[in-house]
């Protein structure tokens, strides 16, 4: 499962790294999906699962897992030869002296322990990058080693949040394979040797001393395998003085009984070496799947948002083409007017409104029309039917010409030439901003009729 | 026409803000606005779809054109009142493939398909009597009508327009889409949920959704501020070292990179923010970010292994105390400890006076050791508030700027650092996170998701 997860993060790093993945494409796989929105781990997995024809061949996750597995073969052949030959060493006998059994107890059962300490003070720190307490493990060695001639795509795994619970899952799994590699070469030794155990200090330890020591140790088995327990007899038998090459009465007498020692050793090795690191490694694999999790929902954590959350869109469905820009033409402008119109006409815009700008320009005129606003098309036409000569047309600058003014305008301009005055509001004295004039210049230009000029 | 969800069509006069109430509501930058009239020539629907399912649609429509013609022609004959919505389909039937109407059949046939209309007015100009023939051919189609006083100017003309809409329109409402804030878009929506009653409950559900929305983008950007402290305050740049020391132009040029690259990472950010909060057309004038008086920490050093010479010698110590407490555990503690300490002696110092030689070591070509020089992460204090100012004043400017308002947004520095003055509560946190990053070190998830909500919460407060 720990590693179908570690290739899930590495799929997804990929993924994730070189595909673009939209909103909708996301939600609509998580809609696709709604039995898995509750659980993310594997809402991002069917997904990965979905995706990985798009990734290129081998996927990093393919060279990542060759590369662990061949450090991880080499490493575990390295421990396993390490423990036969270490095993080979510290149980070497040829019937000259008996073998001091602290060496070999200091090995399958201290060591394992102070190990395990360590171990379990690195996984305090574990999700720190720099861990000073996996540095020391010799597969972190050979992880730096594989690392340095490496290429840079398996850098991805090397998130401390995954590669620190990864070194120390593998160291524990070289100290059991190391042990049990042990295990074996004393069951053998046992098996094809007439082995005699003893133990040798220069301290003033007593058999009653030591015996209580051992009894500690033994304590896990003593009641399962009371034949693994040493004896105060077989301690106090097998205490070695070496005087020069000889060896004590004592012990000649019992060389039987100093093979009894096995027993014990076979148990501490399985108890302490294997059975403690077994439990650790359970946990610590464990741990290792919880930082997996964590490390796929921190990568996956925006295509899971759009997973997971309402797609909402607010946007136009289709593109708008803007209306593109006519032609425009100069329109002819006057900047005065004259004292006399015969007809004075008003777009939308009252009597009393046009007798103010009147008196206001000095304006004097026989006939005030209004038109637009509320009149019917009919009445503007008998407006238009009455105009012979030029007429001065107020607009009101802030409202842009409509069609239904432009009409007007064109019937008028082909019976009279029409001055086209815009008003401004009062907050303005009466003067068009530059932005309105120019609505009004722009579209009068666009009728192309000489006969109407606009009062600037 | 079947009517699922309630459709609005946006109508008036020409150049009255229809487009730019239409951008606002439908939060869509994308919607030509123009200072010119009649660049509006199609209805375009702005559907609010959750999931593919459409909750509303607003509908931007040309202005009018010809309304005294068309009331004239809706009056030519007499039409009883339950009957006036068929005289009102009748005349976009016969004048479909009339030129002179399309704007009208445009603005009409929504409103004509069940959409509620939404009247829109210049309040800050004088109401005007040409308005009148417009009002009357909406009140002939009988759908639910309001009427909204869009503020183009300063001026207020708003009694006067109140007075004439309110003899036509259900409600009138004052909305100002280049200043709406997302507040008034709620209560604008929940006007138009009062139009008619079978469409109140999809536009409150709307409602909710618009808010769910705004959290989203909310929580995006607090998520995408703290990466950008995260990424610009952990950045470190280093290049290798041929000789025996780094050249002058060397440290140079990588300062520069340094200063590129900071700039990138903000730049990026900005862009994203920008993506969130659909305002990707929206144009920034901005001081870059300053570095100038900033110091660039800037170290050289050694790895081997990748392990600064620091870390070796303290890997050193430990697995010599290891390998010596073995050695003492032999001698069931009699040795004193003294393995241990032996061991720890003899680890550093092999570490210590050991490395440059195995740093020169060369396997299969490679050289063990690495000699470079980097620059960063910055130390000083003040640069993480500088940046993230900077970044929560750009989030705060789109967040709330409507998508009707497409002016630039001017990024003044010393306005910014004035403009955000946090509490020392806050900055205690924030403290925390710089603190770490600038020593080099990850900081832990909860601290992160702590400045994290942090950030959101500045950001709640100032997002309206």
């Amino acid at each position: 499962m720990s590693n179908s997860l570690l290739k899930t993060y590495i799929d997804l790093y990929q993924l994730i790294k070189t595909q673009d993945q939209t909103h909708e494409e996301s939600r609509r796989f998580g809609l696709a999906h709604s039995n898995l929105l509750t659980n993310p781990i594997e809402l991002l997995d069917a997904w990965r699962r979905s995706q990985l024809h798009l990734l290129p061949h081998p996927s990093y996750s393919k060279r990542i897992e060759d590369i662990l597995f061949r450090v991880t073969t080499l490493s575990f052949i390295l421990s396993f030869l390490f423990g036969i030959f270490s095993g080979m060493g510290l149980l070497y006998y040829n019937g000259d002296a008996p073998i001091n059994l602290l060496y070999f107890l200091t090995l399958v059962s201290f060591v394992p322990i102070i190990t395990m300490v360590f171990t379990l003070l690195a996984i305090l720190s574990a999700n720190k990058s720099k861990n000073i307490l996996i540095s020391i493990s010799p597969t972190y060695w050979i992880e730096k080693i594989v690392r340095h001639f490496s290429t840079k795509e398996i850098e991805i795994y090397y998130n401390p949040l995954i590669s620190n619970w990864l070194l120390l899952k593998r160291s524990l799994l070289l100290g059991i394979i190391f042990s049990f590699a042990i295990l074996i070469v004393l069951l053998v030794s046992v098996l094809t040797k007439d082995i005699a155990f003893s133990w040798s200090t220069t301290l003033q330890i007593t058999p009653q001393e030591f015996h209580t020591l051992l009894l500690a140790i033994a304590l896990p088995w003593q009641e399962l395998v009371p034949q693994a327990v040493p004896s105060l007899e077989l301690i106090q038998k097998s205490q070695y003085f070496r005087l020069g090459n000889m060896l004590n009465s004592q012990l000649l007498d019992n060389t039987m009984l100093l093979g009894e020692w096995w027993k014990f050793l076979a148990m501490s090795t399985i108890v302490y070496a294997l059975l403690l690191r077994i439990a650790l490694f359970g946990f610590i694999s464990w741990g290792y799947k919880r930082a997996l999790y964590h490390s796929i929902l921190l990568l996956g954590k925006d295509i899971l948002h759009q997973m997971q959350e309402p797609l909402v869109s607010t946007q136009a469905l289709t593109k708008e083409t803007p209306l593109s820009p006519s032609q425009e033409a100069e329109v002819p402008t006057t900047k005065s007017l004259q004292q006399s119109y015969p007809y004075v006409i008003g777009w939308a815009i009252d009597e009393s409104t046009i007798q103010l700008h009147n008196q206001r320009e000095a304006i004097e005129t026989a006939i005030i029309y209004q038109a637009g606003g509320n009149n019917s098309l009919e009445e503007d036409q008998e407006i238009i039917d009455t105009i012979h000569t030029t007429a001065l047309l107020y607009v009101k600058s802030w409202e842009p010409p409509t069609m239904d003014f432009i009409d007007f305008l064109m019937d008028l301009s082909s019976k009279s030439s029409v001055i086209l005055y815009p008003l401004g509001t009062i907050e303005n004295h009466y003067m068009p901003t530059d932005e309105e004039f120019a609505i009004w210049e722009r579209k009068v230009s666009l009728l192309k009729n000489d006969t109407i000029r606009m009062k600037r | 026409m079947s009517q699922e969800y309630p459709r609005f069509a946006v109508v008036g006069h020409p150049n009255k803000g229809k487009s730019s109430i239409v951008s606002t509501l439908a939060h869509d930058e994308s919607v030509h606005i123009s200072t010119l009239p009649g660049t509006t020539t199609k209805q375009r629907s702005y559907p609010l779809k959750v999931d593919g399912v459409t909750l509303y649609a607003l509908y931007d429509t040309p202005g009018f054109q010809r309304a005294r013609a068309i009331l004239s022609w809706l009056k030519q004959e007499e039409t009883p009142a339950h009957k006036r919505v068929d005289r009102v389909k009748k005349f976009i039937y016969e004048h479909r493939d009339n030129p002179r109407y399309q704007d009208e059949i445009e603005l009409l046939e929504p409103i004509i398909n069940g959409a509620g209309i939404i009247y829109v007015v210049d309040g800050s100009k004088p109401y005007g009597v040409e308005y009148e023939a417009e009002m009357q051919i909406l009140l002939w189609t009988g759908q639910p009508s309001m009427a909204l006083i869009n503020l183009i100017d300063t001026t207020d003309y708003v009694a006067e327009w109140k007075m004439a809409l309110g003899q036509h329109f259900q409600m009138v409402r004052l909305f100002n889409p280049m200043q709406a804030n997302f507040a008034q878009h709620i209560t604008l929506l929940e006007s138009m949920a009062q139009l008619k009653e079978e469409w109140t409950e999809l536009v409150k559900e709307s409602i909710k959704i618009f808010k769910l929305y705004q959290q989203q983008k909310i929580t995006y950007s607090s998520e995408l501020i703290t990466t950008l402290i995260i990424d610009s305050l952990s950045l470190t740049l280093s290049s290798s070292i041929k000789g025996t020391q780094a050249t002058k132009s060397q440290e140079l040029q990588l300062t520069q990179e340094y200063k590129q690259k900071l700039r990138l990472l903000e730049e990026e950010a900005h862009h994203t923010l920008a993506k969130i909060w659909n305002h990707l057309l929206l144009e920034k004038s901005s001081q870059l970010l300053l570095l100038e008086n900033i110091d660039l920490f800037s170290k050289e050093s050694e790895t081997l292994f990748g392990l600064s010479k620091q870390e070796l010698i303290a890997t050193g110590v430990a697995g010599g105390a290891l390998t010596g407490s073995g050695v003492d555990l032999m001698l069931a503690g009699s040795s004193l400890m003294l393995g241990s300490t032996l061991g720890a002696v003899i680890g550093g110092a092999g570490a210590l006076f050991g490395y440059k030689e195995v740093a020169q070591l060369k396997i299969l070509g490679h050289k063990l050791g690495h000699k470079y020089i980097q620059v960063g992460p910055i130390q000083h204090a003040n640069f993480p508030y500088i940046l993230l100012k900077r970044v929560l004043y750009y989030t705060q400017e789109i967040a709330n700027r409507p998508h009707a308002n497409r002016a630039k947004i001017t990024m003044d520095s010393s306005l910014i650092q004035k403009e955000f003055t946090l509490e020392t509560k806050t900055k205690k946190t924030l403290d925390k996170m710089h603190t770490l990053l600038q020593k080099g070190d990850r900081p832990k998830e909860k601290l992160i998701e702590e400045y994290k909500q942090l950030i959101y919460q500045i950001l709640i407060d100032r997002v309206e």
